[in-house]
């Protein structure tokens, strides 16, 4: 789990305030890790993309990608979903690679690698070891997609209703559930991917310590595979909540 | 190319965020209460009002979106 022992003023970047909180290098990296990857496929790809003819094999897998993508916020959003289309396909590109980053026997590495990175070294045996894990495991970064979902589904709301649609969240018997929803949406997306990720994690780590054979192999296919579920739930939910503002009962 | 049907999908998601969204606010009720406890030094009580009041505004939620849903035939 990141954001714990590693804050950006701890490299001497500079010094927390009251305002802005402590900074947590470990997930500024470690996220900026996932958008070079994520750009650097990207880029791969469309350099190398044949528009006639089959493509290669990295075309196949990213078409295969923006066809799921595709289908799912047309389902969900209707025949306007070309707008928000970039915006799920960033959240659940953005989510699979940092669920995928940390599926790996970082543990172990800390254990048996000579020299690996140390924080507080000078502490001795209570020196922690600088953590590799998904950055979706800090609930800033979680809660920073949630409130971008939450903007874009009440920004969509006015662009498509205008002032209907404040009627429609602060006027009808639904307005209670619905202001109350501009809390508890954000929240259960942020909170749902932290943890479930998290446990992951936290599975994977005891088992690398107990039984370091086979067994973590399985929890990592495990955390793969929830990895993808994880990804396709926060991206599904957020075109859910854009396709119910943007419908045309409202 | 969906990986599960939409109207299974949309259920799944409806459900799971509903039971979560009870957690969230009776958490949220807890940790006001905590707080407000704290300020106006009445501990426990508000604290174990708001989070009952936290599960009655996550139960409510909960009947009404399905009521709602049943009516529009969405989530």
């Amino acid at each position: 789990m990141l954001g714990k022992n590693l804050f950006l003023y701890q490299l001497g970047v500079g010094t927390p305030t009251d305002m802005i909180g402590t900074i947590h290098a470990d997930t500024i990296g470690l996220s900026a890790i996932c958008m070079v990857g994520i750009l650097g496929v990207g880029s791969l790809v469309a350099s190398s993309m044949k528009v006639d003819g089959p493509g290669g094999k990295m075309q196949a897998i990213v078409e295969s990608i923006y066809l799921f993508v595709d289908d799912l916020a047309h389902g969900q959003i209707g025949a306007h979903y070309k707008p928000f289309f970039p915006l799920i396909a960033a959240i659940f590109i953005f989510v699979l690679t940092g669920n995928f980053l940390g599926v790996g026997p970082y543990k172990l590495f800390e254990e048996i690698i000579p020299g690996w990175p140390k924080l507080n070294a000078e502490t001795g045996p209570h020196a922690e070891a600088f953590e590799i894990a998904s950055p979706t495991t800090d609930f800033n970064v979680t809660l920073g997609l949630a409130l971008v979902a939450l903007i874009v589904y009440l920004g969509s709301g006015f662009w498509k209703h205008g002032g209907h649609y404040a009627k429609t969240l602060f006027l009808t018997p639904m307005a209670p559930i619905e202001v109350m929803d501009m809390v508890v949406r954000p929240s259960t997306l942020a909170l749902r991917l932290m943890v479930v990720i998290t446990a992951d994690e936290l599975m994977r780590g005891a088992f690398l310590l107990m039984c370091p054979i086979l067994v973590p192999t399985a929890i990592m296919g495990f955390e793969l595979f929830i990895g993808v579920i994880q990804a396709f739930v926060f991206a599904l939910l957020t075109s859910i909540y854009i396709g119910l503002t943007v419908a045309e009962h409202h | 190319m969906a990986l599960i049907p939409k109207e299974t999908a949309d259920q799944l998601a409806g459900a799971g965020e509903s039971v979560l969204a009870i957690g969230v606010l009776v958490g949220l009720g807890a940790w006001g209460g905590f707080w407000l406890d704290g300020q106006l030094h009445t501990a426990p009580w508000l604290a174990i009002v708001l989070s009952l009041l936290g599960m009655c505004l996550g139960l409510w939620r909960m009947v009404a979106k399905a009521m709602a849903s049943d009516k529009q035939g969405k989530v």
